[in-house]
């Protein structure tokens, strides 16, 4: 198993996407430490607020040493920008992009110390296309996608790949409540025609996490069914 | 089970290099990997490295800058469940010293070949519903280098093959994608670059240059079915050298 004997943390675990990630990495021999504000059962499972900054740090110590950590909490309150309210934008910003900063920042000592690790941010293709009612979202995914270069240069001489997975529209809980039978529409025009499954992006993240992307850092792993190809 | 049981793979350019260590890789994974190449010699060489690793391998002369060997080519392998394009040519110039033969035969292997094998293949693709293309181009597409103009050029037309194809082939099944590799330790690629070889790895995040088996771990992700949700995209594969 490829990722035996290593250490992972998931952030934003306790549905969708980042279930499905923390399901293909214990599958993969990991062990994996999951979080986000709901609790889970198991003994793996830290509840915090991304958004807080607090829980932030008390996650950080609590986690400790992690072989591969997966930045994949995120929310996405659609919104045009006429009407946009500052509470929202600022969550977005504090979830998407400030958490996963400090995060990070906080457990890179422990990487750089072992030689070694792989980062794995969850963006979107929203980050590199035009919306009419996502440009918070897409604005914090893009930054997500720059901090994967700036870090990709800061620690690849430690031996840290990091990249990022940009999913198109896949179908998780969150995007069925949010979306509905809009799903279809809104991808029977793509390439493949179809939403992607949790599963799909996280074997993309697979690959990114283990040894076999072991030349991989500083790349934007796009997972859309061909949306933005068109 | 291993991941292309049972598959059919066709892979250009495996005399050498980055094709050979992909058409190991996939036969090792359990296709039958047809490769070609023009040097007989080290085509059974790599015959023999596939047989090695426990897998099945034909070698095709062919050269793909002649479009009746392409045509043959394809005839003669028939329907294959993966295509990886990868042979192709580097020879580097300034612009204004450029040759036009250089040129030509630049275009005329990696992207008149990769164009003409793909559209004698891809019918059957459609046909079965199901297929992966992958394109070896290169992270040259992206950045501007001094001596690399028309090198440069081709792969950037690749890369926008790959999203055509993509969307050309996807509501049939079929998967297109680009492998972008940085600076990877082959060869042809350190006597072509010579001193300058050394000098990219400090360019790079990593601070090393890739093996060709890191490549061929990549084209292996994107011709399995554990990229399934991936089409029409070009995946990096540099040490981070565009990043920095
Ligand atoms: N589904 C798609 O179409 C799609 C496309 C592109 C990108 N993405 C990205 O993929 C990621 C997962 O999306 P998803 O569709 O799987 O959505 P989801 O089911 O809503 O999952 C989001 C996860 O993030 C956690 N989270 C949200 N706010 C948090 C906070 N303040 N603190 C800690 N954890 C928090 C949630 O846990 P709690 O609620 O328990 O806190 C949940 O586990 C997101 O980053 C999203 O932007 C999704
Ligand atoms: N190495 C790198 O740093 C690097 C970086 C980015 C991209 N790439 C790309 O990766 C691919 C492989 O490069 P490599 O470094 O492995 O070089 P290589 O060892 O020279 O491999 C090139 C392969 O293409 C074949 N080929 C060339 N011209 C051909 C023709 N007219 N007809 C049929 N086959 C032909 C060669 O076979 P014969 O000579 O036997 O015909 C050889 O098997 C190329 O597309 C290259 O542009 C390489």
């Amino acid at each position: 198993m490829e990722l035996q004997g290593q250490r992972a943390l998931v952030t934003g675990a306790t549905s969708g996407i980042g279930r499905a990630v923390a399901r293909k990495l214990t599958e993969a021999g990991a062990t994996v430490i999951t979080t986000g504000r709901r609790a889970l059962g198991g003994t793996q499972h830290v509840v915090a607020d991304l958004g807080d900054l607090d829980d932030v740090r008390r996650l950080a110590d609590e986690v400790g040493e992690v072989d591969v950590l997966v930045n994949n909490a995120g929310i996405f309150p659609f919104g045009p920008t006429l009407e946009q309210d500052v509470e929202t934008y600022e969550q977005v910003f504090n979830v998407n992009v400030r958490g996963p900063y400090f995060l990070t920042a906080a457990l890179l000592p422990k990487m750089i110390a072992k030689g070694g690790g792989s980062i794995v941010n969850i963006s979107s293709v929203t980050a590199r296309t035009g919306t009419p009612i996502m440009s918070v979202y897409g604005a914090s995914k893009a930054a997500l996608d720059s901090l994967t270069l700036s870090w990709a240069v800061e620690f690849g001489g430690h031996g840290i790949r990091v990249n990022s997975v940009a999913p198109g529209l896949t179908r998780t809980e969150k995007v069925e409540e949010n979306l509905g039978d809009a799903i279809e529409h809104i991808v029977a025009p793509t390439p493949l025609g179809r939403a992607g499954e949790p599963e799909e992006i996280a074997e993309a993240v697979l690959f990114l996490a283990s040894p076999r992307s072991s030349f991989l850092t500083g790349s934007i792993v796009t997972a859309d069914g061909g949306a933005i190809a068109t | 089970m291993r991941t292309l049981e049972n598959q059919k793979a066709l892979v250009t350019g495996a005399t050498s290099g980055i094709g050979r260590a992909i058409a190991v890789k996939l036969a090792e994974e359990g296709a039958t990997v047809y490769f070609t190449g023009r040097r007989a010699e080290l085509g059974k060489e790599t015959v023999e490295l596939i047989e090695k690793a426990g897998g099945t391998g034909h070698f095709i002369v062919s050269d793909i800058a002649s479009i009746d060997d392409v045509r043959k080519l394809a005839a003669e392998v028939g329907e294959v469940d993966v295509l990886v394009n990868n042979a192709g040519i580097f020879p580097f110039s300034p612009t204004p010293e450029q040759s036009l033969e250089d040129y030509q035969r630049v275009f005329d292997v990696n992207v008149r070949g990769t164009y003409f094998l793909t559209a004698a293949l891809a019918p059957a693709m459609v046909a079965k519903g199901k297929g992966s293309i992958v394109n070896v181009s290169s992270i040259a597409a992206v950045v501007g280098t001094p001596i690399g103009s028309v090198y440069n050029a081709s792969k950037a037309a690749m890369d926008a093959l790959t999203r055509s194809w993509a969307v050309e082939f996807g509501q049939a099944g079929v998967r297109v994608n680009s492998i972008a590799p940085g600076p990877i330790r082959t060869d042809a690629a350190v006597e072509g670059a010579g001193e300058m070889f050394t000098a990219i790895t400090e360019l790079t995040a990593l601070k090393r240059v890739g093996e060709p088996e890191e490549i061929a771990e990549a084209v292996l992700f994107l011709a399995s079915d554990r990229s399934s949700y991936i089409t029409g995209t070009v995946i990096t594969a540099d040490g981070g050298y565009v990043a920095s």
